[in-house]
């Protein structure tokens, strides 16, 4: 019986086959695109799933009750150590790092590198493979590294480097040397070594560290900066671990510390997706949604076409009946079809899924695995989205054919040819909808990425060079040695200015100052940055009054620059503050040298707060040199930076990004959905179109002979393109009105996330409305021009 | 009315060249009511086709209401026919997605008549036809007979002169082609010339003239 249905099928297949092509067409691009969309999720949803235990560990997150006062990614260092030893029966173990960034030498060979200061916990808790090493015992004593497979490749040219030195740079300005005792496996995707998006490489001990000036940086409870994580005992939930926190802290804590802060524990499982306000959750759900969408679209376009080619089929199934079919026979015959049909269909798409991986993987920024690598899981989701999309298509069809009356049948009438119109105008509608939806969303979606990337943000992101400064040495004499750098570099001819900072517009300064302005009674949090004196002109800020720092000529200790927000906080005007002074405690007292336009020094979902600019000289910390270099061949620019670099810090690796390239870095999610949603907006056209060239080409088929009246009636070619343009414009009309208020609804949430946005106008409608109705009349107008300019007669006489 | 002279129609099959009418000389008066008879095969609808200007011919000069048809262009044409043709089929052509009423008034709306006067006439051919209870149905709730009553109407909603028609009852029983060709007689008496194809001797004595056609040549 099956052998005999397969050939059917494919008879049936060979026999209408640009109806075929169609379905294979719109199913295998929808498939592809619900393959690609569905091993990303796969794949996002797997990572920390390697982890040891991965639903007993949580990350130590600090909630302030002033934002300013601390991360809330970071704890209070010793408090995870704490929580073990005085609740051993809950927390079964702790890992801590201080995530720093220098340079990593062995040899000659100098790297700028992510290092993690932390405990030795690290491999056993959660059970990170290793090449070489014990397990048990990573890290053998204090002196001891654990690198990443790649790092030794990079440091010494193999994975089997067991005992070999490396030494670390520390802002003390002195070199700390380790003996490598494990070589970890490259670590996939996680949230514990890479927890807020950078990876890392070098893990050392936090005791014994010398990296900072005062030793181990995770022993006092002054300390806020440090990363916690805790492995619960099983069965213990985060809720039951709130007075245990609140305990510790009364017994270790200061008063201030005490009074403002909460302890939360959030999960490491699914702590990836929901990072950063749900930013991978949001985008499954988006890229869910539009591969839905575009699936929909295709098994509509199959449903489509099957019901109203389905005049072809009706006098066979009449006669299979009148030889005695059962119905349910002839409904397993359709299905068959339809699942023949997908799984062509399917097979293509795994070579579509092939093509399209490496432009998806670059979209996505993730590596997409290739359909030989799927796992059995992998393979069981694509049978069943094969099978789910087949039953789908062909269960309409089939119950709907396979019920028409035998008489009818025969004669090759559909029973009611009114009711199945109506069925097929509105999964038209549907389509048209969904595809004009997507197109505004994602006309929004462009014009709020183009506003981000043009909007006068304050400051000029052009040919802006960041170098990461090293050596890291954040005492006056580091910081001298820097200036005299800074000095050296700007003598390049194409380097126009040149700032040592410790910050530059990639966020919000994490570091806030407790500042009291002259005649205010109450000090206020303002996030803080180190910059020299150079830093406004090299990034090219606009001052409101005053001047940036002492810009000319030697450092004056105890000046402050503020912007207009951090003015305007103090109850004073750009004019009226410079000459002011502030207090920060212990007893420091600043003047205000400067005021600053209001600059976007973080994304763009952030309002632009006060903001406080101190002297790298009196702050003593510093990360990047920022460069503007001018001129139009920046690989020489960049060239003579480097030499001169070299000439200066013979010992140090230059490396360096563009402030362009990290803005754009900030935007990395929202230039993702720009991507996916005009490919999404091109394929929902495309099988939407391809659906409307089916639908129409069966129609005008069936249509001849009225076309051949009218003509005879007395109807001219233009009336008769209008007779079909007037059809489907009712229905793009329609999707129109209920596509709008939906797009409109969907780009309003989206925009909200951002505090600066562009404000929705008509344009993105009427754009999306006017392009589909325009496709769809070339198209109709190219379809119905054979029949519209045949003779009639021909068509007359073959009935 | 109209003036055929020395009208060839041929369609070349690789060097056969195959004559689907040949020589055909004939005047229609007006008034006429002419009867086109022949063995299938020999030419009868082409040369209606060709009457009704739906249809090519190959050499020969035609005369309607003293214009050159073969000098006009296309759209001359069809406006020409538009106004004075009407056409009535065996399988009644009428469009299926169209009421009764719609399908009538379809001829008036190509012509450009105002809507106020499309319902006038409409009204007034159901009226005349019997049909009036009928127009709102859909053609396939009709009887061949009602059908063929409807193409009828449908082809005189625009006052043509000359009504031609390709064997109106060889789709229905000889009662209601009777009624048909009653019908027929009436409309010529009151001015209408029709030309009709048909098999039936006895349909083609309504007629007033009998023309036999044979292998494409009018048989004297």
């Amino acid at each position: 019986m099956l052998r005999n249905y397969l050939k059917i099928a494919f008879r049936n297949l060979m026999r209408r086959k640009l109806f075929s092509l169609i379905n294979i067409l719109g199913l295998s691009v929808g498939i592809a695109f619900s393959l690609l969309i569905g091993v990303y999720i796969i794949q996002e949803k797997q990572v920390n799933a390697d982890l040891k235990n991965p639903d007993q560990q949580f990350i130590v997150k600090s909630d302030w009750k002033v934002k300013e006062m601390g991360l809330d990614i970071t704890t209070v260092a010793p408090l995870p150590k704490a929580m073990k030893e005085e609740y051993p029966h809950l927390v079964s173990n702790y890992y801590r790092f201080n995530p720093v960034t220098n340079v990593v030498s062995a040899g000659d060979k100098h790297f700028k590198e992510n290092i993690a200061i932390g405990d030795t916990t690290l491999v056993s808790m959660y059970g990170f493979p290793l090449l070489h090493g014990n397990t048990e015992q990573a890290f053998r004593d204090n002196n001891s590294a654990v690198i990443t497979e790649s790092m030794a490749i990079k440091l010494f040219g193999k994975t089997d480097v067991l005992n070999e030195r490396i030494s670390i740079a520390a802002t003390t300005g002195e070199q700390q040397d380790y003996l490598v005792s494990a070589v970890m496996k490259d670590i996939s995707k996680n949230s514990v070594t890479g927890l807020f998006g950078e990876t890392y490489s070098v893990f050392v001990p936090t005791i014994g560290n010398r990296y900072y000036p005062g030793g181990d940086p995770a022993v006092s409870w002054q300390s806020i900066y440090e990363i916690g994580l805790l492995e619960l005992r099983p069965g213990v939930t985060p809720a039951s671990m709130e007075k245990p926190f609140e305990q510790v802290l009364a017994k270790y804590a200061d008063e201030t510390t005490r009074a403002n802060l909460t302890v939360k524990l959030a999960p490491v499982r699914d702590y990836y997706l929901k990072d950063n306000n749900n930013a991978v959750n949001r985008v499954i759900v988006t890229l869910s949604l539009v591969a839905l969408f575009i699936i929909s679209m295709a098994v509509i376009n199959f449903i489509n076409i099957n019901i109203g080619t389905s005049t072809y089929r009706l006098k066979e199934i009449g006669l299979r009946k009148v030889f005695g079919g059962a119905r349910s026979q002839l409904v397993m015959q359709y299905l068959t079809e339809a699942m023949v049909l997908t799984l062509i269909s399917g097979f293509l798409s795994v070579i579509f899924y092939e093509a399209l991986r490496p432009f998806f993987s670059q979209v996505l920024q993730t590596s997409l695995l290739p359909c030989w690598q799927f796992s059995w899981v992998q393979i069981g989701f694509f049978v069943l989205l094969l099978l789910a999309v087949g039953l789908l298509a062909g269960i309409y069809p089939a119950l709907v054919l396979s019920a028409v009356r035998i008489s009818k049948a025969v004669k090759g009438k559909m029973d009611d040819s009114r009711g199945g119109m109506i069925l097929r105008k509105s999964l038209l509608v549907v389509q048209f909808s969904l595809a004009i939806l997507v197109f505004i969303c994602g006309l929004t979606i462009s014009s709020q990425v183009s506003y981000i990337f043009n909007k006068d943000l304050g400051y000029n992101k052009e040919q802006v060079l960041i170098v990461t400064a090293f050596p890291k040495q954040w005492d006056s004499t580091g910081v001298g040695r820097m200036m005299a750098v800074r000095e050296g570099l700007k003598q390049v001819p194409s380097v126009k200015a040149a700032s040592l900072t410790f910050e530059i517009p990639d966020r919000k300064p994490p570091n806030a100052a407790s500042l009291q302005g002259e005649g205010m009674d109450q000090p206020v949090l303002i996030p803080a940055l180190n910059v020299d004196e150079n830093f406004g002109k090299t990034l090219g800020l606009n001052l409101s009054a005053g001047t940036f720092f002492n810009d000319k000529g030697a450092h004056i200790p105890g000046q402050v620059v503020i912007n207009e927000s951090a003015a305007k906080a103090f109850g004073w005007t750009a004019e009226t503050a410079i000459g002011k002074t502030l207090k920060l405690p212990p007893s420091n007292v600043l003047t205000v040298k400067g005021v600053v336009k209001d600059f976007n020094y973080s994304s763009f979902n952030e309002e632009i707060g006060p903001l406080a600019f101190f002297h790298i000289e009196d702050a003593l910390s510093y990360r990047f040199f920022a460069i503007k270099v001018v001129g139009d061949d920046m690989t020489a620019a960049i060239n003579s930076v480097k030499s001169k670099w070299k000439e200066l810090l013979p010992n140090a690796p230059f490396d360096y990004f563009f402030m362009d390239d990290k803005f754009a870095s900030l935007y990395a999610s929202e230039l993702r959905l720009k991507k996916a949603t005009s490919l999404a907006t091109v394929l929902n056209l495309f099988i939407v179109f391809m659906g409307v060239f089916g639908i129409i080409s069966f129609t005008i088929a069936r249509r001849n002979r009225e076309i051949a009246v009218r003509k005879v009636l007395g109807a001219d070619i233009k009336s008769i393109l209008l007779l079909f343009i007037k059809e489907y414009a009712w229905l793009i009309l329609l999707a129109n009105v209920i596509a709008w208020p939906l797009a409109y609804w969907f780009a309003h949430q989206w925009l909200q996330q951002y505090v600066y946005r562009v404000q929705q106008n008509l344009t993105p409608f009427f754009v999306a409305g006017l392009s589909v109705f325009g496709i769809a009349v070339v198209l109709i107008g190219l379809l119905s021009m054979k029949p519209a300019t045949s003779n009639p007669v021909r068509n007359l006489r073959a009935e | 009315m109209l003036d055929l002279k020395g009208i060839y129609k041929w369609v070349n099959a690789g060097n056969n060249r195959t004559f689907l009418l040949k020589d055909i000389n004939l005047t229609i008066n007006e008034g006429e009511f002419v009867s086109i008879m022949g063995p299938s095969g020999s030419g009868k609808s082409t040369l209606l086709n060709i009457i009704g200007m739906l249809d090519d011919f190959n050499e020969g000069e035609y005369y309607f209401l003293h214009e050159s048809v073969h000098k006009l262009k296309e759209k001359q044409r069809s406006d020409l026919y538009k106004r004075y043709i009407g056409f009535v089929f065996q399988a009644y052509h009428l469009i299926d997605e169209l009421t009764v009423y719609e399908n009538i008034e379809t001829p008036l709306i190509y012509q450009g008549v105002k809507s106020a006067e499309r319902k006038a006439l409409v009204a007034d051919i159901l009226d005349r036809f019997q049909i009036v209870g009928k127009k709102d149905l859909f053609p396939t709730q009709l009887s061949g007979g009602q059908q063929q009553l409807v193409g009828i109407a449908r082809a005189l909603i625009g006052k043509p002169k000359l009504l031609l028609a390709d064997e109106p009852t060889g789709n229905l029983n000889s009662a209601q082609g009777e009624v048909i060709m009653q019908l027929f007689n009436e409309l010529n008496k009151e001015g209408v010339t029709i030309i009709q194809v048909t098999h039936s001797e006895k349909n083609a004595a309504y007629g007033s003239r009998i023309i036999n056609l044979l292998d494409g040549m009018v048989q004297k």
